[in-house]
């Protein structure tokens, strides 16, 4: 499998050059980020001169009304500082199109973060805490978090990278469907697809996962409602690699492959010749176009790869 | 990715005058939007407002507003179209010029890339960042829809007036160029 992979324009684990030509491309059509404009602070302008708009419906539009400066120049300035010290970090295409929904009571209402398959996200906190969301992945965040009394407490479905600001006396926990886990100031990733399957990777600092301490660079897991399993000494970087855009498949069959495939890619796959389930598979994907994902398909395995729509089939 | 069901539910509230339905979609959509439009004025402010233009349009006109592939196909539809109009009404090609070779866009900590390596690979940068400079409005449209806002094809196609078939098939064609343009590089 290595021998073949190498020659192609698909960056694999062992080569040497750094970057796809995809993701060269990406990288150039860039635009500035504006992960950290706050969609909320635009919406209170927004609101403002909609009121404006609506005092004064009779009256013909301004002429020149692109010309007016509507923010002053010094919040604008504020805003690019901050801008430019937390953008760049974001992975592939992570454009922010999650779909965010309030539910009514407004004391206990909890603000829902989603991305979508092949999409990314990043949101910083109010607590200064930087959240990645990996591809279809969901975040709640209450309302009131970060409040004194109700501290800082999210749910997670799917998986997510946290990057937690250490307050003193105010422990973040993430919640998934059978998991918890508490931490002080630390970097980490939490990985809950699957309800019997949550993945915590330490990168620095402490996170107790069921009341279980994992150490920097330990990797814990929980199988339903089973103790913790905890392993010391782990290529943490690899399970968070999607933070950098990366979906990493390192000896791993093409079978438990298939879901992370589905989710990065939008696609649907069915694999018709089942001798193919347990092919080995090593390689470093970005989010690409499902042609990409053909390529790498056929490159692969000597099947017959078709596609439809979105669905992909391996006989 | 299609939300239609979704959409649907908010076009009727937006026209029925349910004004947190507008503001949900704002929050959705405008810090994307505003990525996008700055694209193409170069500036925040600007790009801003076109937004905002965009969202006051639905506001007033709110009874007749029609979506037809998407909420999402709609705004980034009218944006463009308001950023091209200002573009056409304004000098900004200059700034274009200066702005882009100082704009930071795309990039990102390279961590561990040895020094030299990562000034290859922002040579190459800029050199494709000229390239798809050059090409025309709407590839680079169609070319940013796909790659940086993750529209589909029936999306993109509502925007530029085209069918999915030969949106995918210029995507293709485009990207094509710019990888063997880039292989030439290497």
């Amino acid at each position: 499998m290595w021998g073949r992979a190498q020659a192609s324009r698909l960056r694999y684990v062992n080569d040497q050059h750094p970057m796809l030509p995809d993701e060269l491309i990406r990288r150039a059509l860039a635009e500035r980020d504006v992960s950290n404009w706050r969609a909320d602070d635009m919406l209170h302008h927004f609101a403002e001169r909609r009121q404006h708009d609506q005092g004064m419906s009779a009256v013909e539009p301004q002429k020149s009304r692109y010309r007016t400066q509507l923010f002053p120049k010094s919040a604008k300035l504020g805003n690019w500082i901050a801008v430019a010290g937390l953008a760049v970090l974001l992975g592939a295409g992570g454009l922010i199109s999650h779909l965010a929904t309030i539910s009514e009571s407004p004391l206990n209402s909890v603000v829902t973060y989603r991305t979508q398959n092949s999409e990314h996200a990043e949101m910083t906190l109010s607590d200064g805490t930087v959240v990645r969301l990996n591809v279809d992945s969901e975040i709640d965040i209450p309302y009131n978090f970060g409040n004194t009394q109700n501290g800082r407490s999210v749910n997670l479905r799917g998986e997510a990278y946290f990057h937690v600001t250490h307050t003193v006396g105010s422990p973040f926990v993430i919640q998934t469907s059978t998991a918890r886990a508490v931490v002080l100031g630390t970097e980490f990733g939490v990985r809950a697809y699957d309800s019997t399957n949550v993945r915590v990777a330490v990168r620095s600092g402490k996170v107790a996962l069921n009341d279980v301490v994992l150490d920097a660079r330990s990797v814990g897991t929980v199988n339903g409602h089973s103790p913790v399993m905890v392993a010391q000494n782990q290529d943490v970087d690899a399970a968070l690699s999607f933070t950098k855009g990366q979906l990493v498949l390192s000896r791993t069959t093409l079978r438990d492959a298939i879901a992370d495939l589905n989710r990065w890619y939008d696609v649907e796959i069915n694999v018709v010749n089942t001798a193919y389930n347990s092919e080995q598979i090593n390689v470093v994907l970005s989010i690409g176009s499902i042609n990409d994902l053909m390529d790498f398909l056929r490159m692969l395995f000597p099947a017959t790869i078709t596609r439809e729509g979105r669905t992909i089939t391996i006989s | 990715m299609q939300h239609l069901g979704f959409d649907v539910q908010l076009v009727v509230r937006v026209r029925n005058g349910d004004e947190a339905a507008l503001d949900e979609i704002f929050r959705n959509y405008a810090p994307a939007l505003a990525a996008f439009v700055d694209g193409y004025v170069k500036s925040t402010a600007i790009a801003e407002e076109i937004v905002q233009d965009v969202f006051l349009w639905i506001v007033r006109n709110r009874e007749r507003w029609t979506v037809k592939e998407s909420i999402r196909s709609y705004l980034y539809g009218a944006a463009r179209n308001r950023a091209l109009d200002y573009l056409k009404h304004s000098v900004v090609e200059q700034r274009w010029a200066v702005r882009s070779q100082v704009s930071n866009a795309g990039w990102e900590p390279m961590g561990e890339i040895p020094i030299d390596t990562q000034l290859v690979i922002a040579e190459q940068i800029s050199a494709l960042r000229r390239a798809i400079a050059k090409l025309p409005e709407s590839r680079r449209t169609t070319l940013t829809l796909r790659w940086n806002h993750g529209l589909s094809y029936a999306e993109i196609a509502a925007i530029i007036g085209s069918s999915p078939k030969a949106v995918e098939n210029q995507l293709n064609r485009t990207l094509n160029s710019l990888r063997k343009m880039l292989q030439e590089s290497f």
